[in-house]
């Protein structure tokens, strides 16, 4: 069969369902050849209309709810069961976790005085003029009895000024060594501008105080540190007068070092 | 009662939502009338779409339980016979696509009591062959359109969809029953 055009099609169907006599003849002389065509989509719509009639008008059975009395209830304790399959999940999950990551995330601790296996630089994240020099101890560590002893020490001192720092490096700029100084001893540092950043050569302080530390650059590099509320310290671009270099520290601002701990290696001694 | 007054403001009063109000506020009698008026064409439905004459029992009684249990949440943004007419059809198709093993080869007829409806020959069993070819969805939109005589607005209500929507499915399913209809002898 010819394929129809779908307006005729729309048509034809709209004439089939209204079986107006008028509009069945009218289309019938536009579209001789859809006779045919047109009688059996007419008689379909009759058949199909008809068994919908031909349905059996039967009694209306009593309508009996099938859950009436027990809705609320069931409802209710459909969603305590809910609650606590999600209350189970979401422990379940948590102690899952806990079980797999049993160590809590560390304190950010000053590393170890002796980087003995560290084969990368401490100060990766920070930006050095040059090529970056390290300032982890170059040598390889070959015996720990030539280390100083603070791996021996368990515990940081209270002051940070007294926890034991190690920096080692050449030509590294000094903002650059006080910053690593100040991750090391967990100080806080407070920089105001104008400090030169000039870099330095040869730096070299095993396991030294870290106020000493600050005292001995200050006074090689012409800045004072002065401890602000605990844990912070101010370095400002100047000495303090009369001072050699310490600027409040009260621990050895000399180059008389304790005798108790062990002195910084300076360039030439 | 608010909304039956709205209704009655605008103009677009759905008498049946009188009885829902009065079965929301605890008069069970009243569902029992909307029962009682919608059960034919809400049976249609489910005959039409299910065949089988056991399975649109039981389905009858299930649209009317879950119309039952849910009525507080119509949100009578419809009449309350679109509404209905809804459920019936998405319980009839859902319980059609789950009994898709079981065969449908069930007269249309086979219930008819001897003494009352026409005659057994007037009933074209290509009817009958078409309809049970059909899919579930198909056979819906047909029974709601030629057995429940609605609208193409009320259709469109019933299935979820707007008017040219449910009038392209008409279409579509028209025509696949029209080629099913004329495979079948005369």
């Amino acid at each position: 069969m010819k394929r129809i055009a779908p307006d005729v099609e729309r048509l034809m169907w709209m004439v089939a369902e209204g079986r107006d006599p008028k509009a069945i003849a009218d289309f019938e002389n536009r579209f001789p050849d859809l006779r045919y065509e047109l009688s059996k989509r007419i008689s379909m719509v009759s058949q199909l209309r008809s068994a919908g009639r031909s349905l059996p008008t039967q009694a209306i059975p009593r309508f009996v709810p099938s859950y009436a009395s027990a809705r609320p209830a069931r409802a209710k304790g459909m969603y305590v069961v809910l609650a606590a399959v999600l209350g189970a999940l979401a422990f379940g999950s948590y102690a899952a976790v806990s079980l797999m990551n049993p160590s809590r995330p560390r304190p950010i601790q000053p590393p170890e005085a002796v980087r003995q296996d560290r084969p990368q630089s401490p100060y990766a994240g920070v930006r050095f003029r040059t090529t970056p020099p390290s300032l982890v101890p170059r040598e390889a560590p070959s015996e720990p009895s030539q280390q100083p002893p603070i791996a021996e020490n368990p515990a940081p001192p209270a002051d940070p000024l007294d926890r034991l720092v190690t920096l080692k490096g050449d030509g590294v700029p000094l903002q650059s060594v006080i910053d690593m100084l100040c991750r090391q001893a967990q100080l806080k540092c407070e920089i105001t501008p104008g400090l030169p950043n000039p870099e330095l050569a040869d730096v070299d302080y095993p396991g030294v105080p870290a106020g000493q530390v600050l005292a001995d650059l200050g006074q090689k590099n012409g800045f004072t540190a002065i401890p602000q509320e605990k844990g912070t310290i101010l370095i400002i671009p100047a000495r303090a007068a009369g001072s050699q270099g310490t600027g409040g520290w009260d621990g050895a601002g000399s180059t008389e070092s304790d005798p108790s701990k062990p002195s910084p290696i300076i360039r030439g001694q | 009662m608010s909304a039956v007054v709205d209704q009655v403001r605008s103009g677009a009063f759905d008498e049946d939502l009188v009885l829902v109000e009065r079965f929301l506020g605890g008069d069970r009698d009243s569902f029992e009338m909307l029962y009682s008026k919608y059960y034919e064409k809400v049976n249609a439905i489910a005959r039409g779409v299910l065949i089988d004459a056991d399975e649109a029992a039981d389905a009858v009684q299930e649209i009317f339980t879950l119309v039952y249990r849910n009525l507080g949440r119509f949100d009578r943004r419809s009449k309350f016979s679109t509404w209905l007419f809804r459920v019936a059809v998405n319980r009839s198709i859902q319980e059609a696509r789950h009994n898709r093993h079981k065969s449908r080869t069930v007269e249309l007829s086979e219930s008819l009591p001897a003494a009352s409806d026409p005659a057994p020959e007037e009933i074209d069993p290509r009817v009958q062959t078409a309809m049970s070819e059909l899919a579930p969805a198909d056979r819906a939109i047909l029974v709601l359109f030629y057995w429940d005589e609605l609208s193409l607005q009320e259709i469109a209500e019933s299935i979820g969809c707007n008017v040219n929507a449910a009038k392209t499915r008409l279409y579509r399913a028209r025509e696949r029953f029209r080629v099913l209809y004329e495979r079948c002898p005369e």
